[in-house]
């Protein structure tokens, strides 16, 4: 059969149309390839298809993660919603070009179609309809009657697949599936690409994001452990405190028991020696002496020096063993559980352990109120008594007055020491609390003392304040709850 | 002799096609415009254009086997209830015998062949996009009516019971 | 051995979706006419039909491998005459891919996976082409 040779109109028409075709890819080629941005790369591929070659429905479908679905990513020409429409692996036109690979071209479906429904009429009257399934959804025209779809590669793995379709019942062409095929393969390695530089610039992100994060944390850490090493320094410091108050506290016991021993013995004795002075004087005045021996002087001054001595010495034996009880209260080792307590004998133990510093010429002025007893611990409410007064001294440099003020506050008692020393610098007011902080020389003080009366009174859920000027003294309150 | 539906399916069919074959077993696809069924209800007779006629007749007269297979109706008894023509168009019977008679076809046959011309346009042009001039050039005028007795009837309606003979007693 | 060649314009014909019709004949002489879907063009020289259902049309060319094909062209208003004849049966290769894709996408769209499965594609060599014009009937 001889077909028909083209005229030179019709070579020079389809020249020019080949031309048109092949500017037309050279510029989508061109504009695919200068951006990484995908979004604008579907808008290019679709647009070239709809303004371009007249294909009005297009879509542009990714494999998702799993690998058993494509999903619809960029759509053009349809009207509702197909993005994020899903195409399972092997169904329709898309899905078994994603699962086969290949291109493939479908024409008058919509034939196609009467001619399965009236199988599956047939089938169903049959009694075979469990044979059947349902139609699955899948975006696209309902009525579509020519479709192709390209599956997009990169080597031999699938990405995705592109896909036009038309409503009417034309073909598109082996020229039309050529041109598709070429527009196609372009966006498959711009998809890829841009894909890959997305994919970069996550990393990116999250790697800044992670460093960031360790800097965070490696800050936070850091503070954490200043913290911790705060409160190591200060529990070692209470510890060490704690300790020495153990120690200080077997020393007492062990001391005053070896005291309270030989000075009962002395006190006992000196007792007698006073007894018997007495009576040798009342003999003497009885007359029942010689009137020489009654009246020599020396023996008169002898008898009376025995008594005043006696006295002195029962008032010594009376005040080392005032001294013992006071330590044995300061330390209160056999108190170490929480106890209802007077917090004035704690202040006044504290006190008659300092009278040698106190002494020198300090002046101790007290006022106290009607306190009740309060719930603390005993031991640890005098280390900061102690450690109080003490500063207070310190800063008197052993010259000065300490007044001690006691008063009730409704649920709080409160006290006050204040002292006539040369005051603290304001811009060390906030710090004097602080572990390690202190104004006196490298290796005198540890800086401690004041952080732990803070943590003491802090466990007793009450306050320590100060307040101070250079010069003039210092004053520190002191507001703890009645009963925990 | 052919059921009733089975007449009555025919009476309306629209599409239809015919296969002989000659001496040396080689088979020839026939285009056929128009039919009718023998008041015995055991023959049918069929119309034929002009292409292939000598054919035709010689392999009838060579061996009198013939295959006339008709669809493209919506009066068949699996006609859908309303009627759905997009798949009624489908359902299809196919009738083997052997050759009667033929003789030239007459005015009354171009005014059936007319008749079923009218009928699958107006049910089947627009489902499957036929132009004008394309139904027109299915429908070409009879030139040739034959008539063959019906020995078997088979259901060929697409799909997995496809060739199931349909039994009708004696034909 | 009679050989023909598809011309060129036949091809949109065979992809038209509309039915074409198959004349086959047994080995003892009964021809059997019946509509196929598609006729797959392989290549100028070959056609391939779907081997879906063990039909009748299958049993015939087992016997009788000859085969006559009528493609309707609406758009031209012609018909097509293709004589054929059986060559083999592919389960596998290009063209058994080529049709079985396509009834896979076709079944699966209209739930179909389990009735239609291309079970062999059946290659026919061309043996004689004939177009037929159709006038207008007066």
């Amino acid at each position: 059969m001889a077909t028909k040779q083209p005229s030179r109109e019709e070579l020079g028409s389809e020249l020019e149309q080949k031309s048109a075709e092949v500017r037309i890819l050279r510029q989508v080629s061109s504009d695919i390839n200068a951006t990484l941005d995908l979004q604008e790369i579907y808008e290019i591929v679709l647009r070239t298809m709809d303004e371009l070659f007249g294909f009005h429905h297009a879509l542009i479908l990714l494999v998702d993660e799993d690998g058993e679905n494509l999903r619809v990513v960029a759509s053009r020409g349809y009207e509702g919603q197909t993005l994020g429409g899903v195409v399972p692996m092997g169904t329709g036109l898309i899905g078994v070009v994603a699962k086969k690979r290949r291109l493939m071209r479908l024409t008058n479906l919509g034939r196609q179609r009467s001619y399965i429904a009236a199988i599956r009429k047939q089938m169903e009257e049959a009694g075979r309809s469990a044979e059947l399934e349902e139609a699955p959804p899948v975006p696209g025209l309902p009525d579509v009657e020519s479709q192709i779809g390209i599956p997009l590669l990169i080597k031999d793995n699938l990405i995705g697949v592109f896909s036009i379709e038309s409503a009417e019942q034309k073909m598109f062409s082996d020229r039309d599936e050529i041109l598709v095929n070429i527009v196609a393969n372009q966006a498959a390695s711009a998809i890829h690409n841009a894909r890959l530089y997305r994919a970069e610039e996550a990393r990116r992100a999250e790697l800044a994001e992670l460093n960031q994060t360790l800097e965070d944390r490696v800050r936070a850490r850091t503070a954490e452990l200043e913290r911790a090493n705060r409160v190591l320094r200060e529990t070692q410091a209470q510890l060490v405190q704690a300790g020495k108050m153990a120690s200080l506290g077997m020393l007492v016991a062990g001391v005053a028991h070896e005291i309270n021993t030989p000075i009962g013995s002395i006190a006992a004795n000196t007792d007698i020696v006073k007894r018997a002075a007495e009576m040798v004087k009342q003999r003497i005045e009885a007359a029942d002496v010689p009137a020489d021996l009654a009246k020599d002087p020396n023996l008169l001054l002898a008898i009376e020096t025995l008594q005043q001595a006696s006295q002195t010495e029962l008032l010594a034996c009376l005040r080392i063993t005032s001294i013992v009880k006071s330590l044995r209260n300061f330390a209160r080792l056999d108190e170490s559980e929480e106890k209802s307590v007077n917090l004035h004998e704690g202040i006044d133990s504290t006190l008659t352990l300092l009278v040698h510093e106190l002494k020198k010429g300090v002046e101790i002025v007290k006022n106290y109120g009607d306190l009740p007893n309060v719930v603390c611990f005993p031991s640890q409410l005098n280390q900061v008594f102690m450690n109080l007064l003490n500063n207070a001294i310190s800063a008197m440099e052993g010259k000065g007055t300490i007044a001690i003020t006691t008063e009730r506050d409704g649920e709080h008692v409160v006290l006050r020491f204040t002292d006539t020393g040369m005051g603290i610098a304001p811009e060390n007011l906030d710090r004097i609390f602080d572990p390690g902080f202190t104004t006196k020389g490298v290796g005198v003080g540890t800086g401690l003392g004041l952080a732990i009366c803070y943590r003491i009174v802090q466990d007793h859920h009450g306050t320590i304040e100060v307040r101070s000027e250079v010069g003039k003294g210092t004053e520190f309150t002191l507001r703890l709850p009645i009963s925990r | 002799m052919i059921p009733e539906d089975i007449v009555r399916f025919l009476d309306g069919a629209t599409v239809g096609f015919g296969a002989t074959r000659d001496d040396k077993l080689v088979p020839l696809v026939h285009f056929i415009v128009g039919w009718t069924v023998g008041d015995d209800r055991k023959t049918i007779t069929c119309l034929f254009p002009e292409s292939h006629r000598e054919e035709l007749v010689s392999s009838l007269e060579d061996n009198g086997r013939f295959s006339f297979t008709v669809l493209g109706s919506t009066s068949g008894p699996r006609a859908s209830n309303p009627p759905n023509p997009a798949v009624d168009f489908h359902e299809c019977y196919q009738f083997k015998g052997d050759y009667v008679a033929s003789c030239p076809a007459n005015e009354g046959d171009l005014a059936l062949v007319k008749r079923k011309r009218e009928q699958f346009k107006v049910l089947f042009q627009p489902l499957f996009g036929f132009s004008e001039r394309a139904c027109n050039a299915r429908f070409q005028r009879p030139v040739l009516a034959m008539t063959f007795r019906v020995q078997e009837i088979y259901d060929q309606t697409p799909g997995p019971g496809a060739g199931a003979r349909i039994e009708v007693g004696e034909l | 051995m009679a050989q023909a060649r598809l011309p060129e314009e036949i091809r949109p014909v065979m992809e038209n979706g509309i039915p074409a019709q198959v004349g086959t004949c047994s080995a003892d002489g009964i021809p059997n006419a019946t509509d196929i879907s598609r006729v797959y063009h392989v290549d100028p020289q070959h056609v391939a039909l779907s081997n879906q259902f063990f039909s009748k049309t299958v049993r015939n060319i087992r016997e009788n491998p000859r085969a006559c094909v009528n493609l309707n062209d609406i758009e031209g208003c012609t018909n097509w005459i293709l004589h054929l004849e059986f060559d083999h049966s592919e389960t596998e290769g290009p063209t058994f891919d080529e049709m079985d894709m396509q009834i896979e996408a076709i079944a699966s769209m209209t739930g179909m996976s389990g009735v239609f499965k291309l079970r062999a594609a059946d290659i026919y060599r061309v043996t004689s082409v004939e177009k037929i014009e159709y006038g207008l009937p007066s």
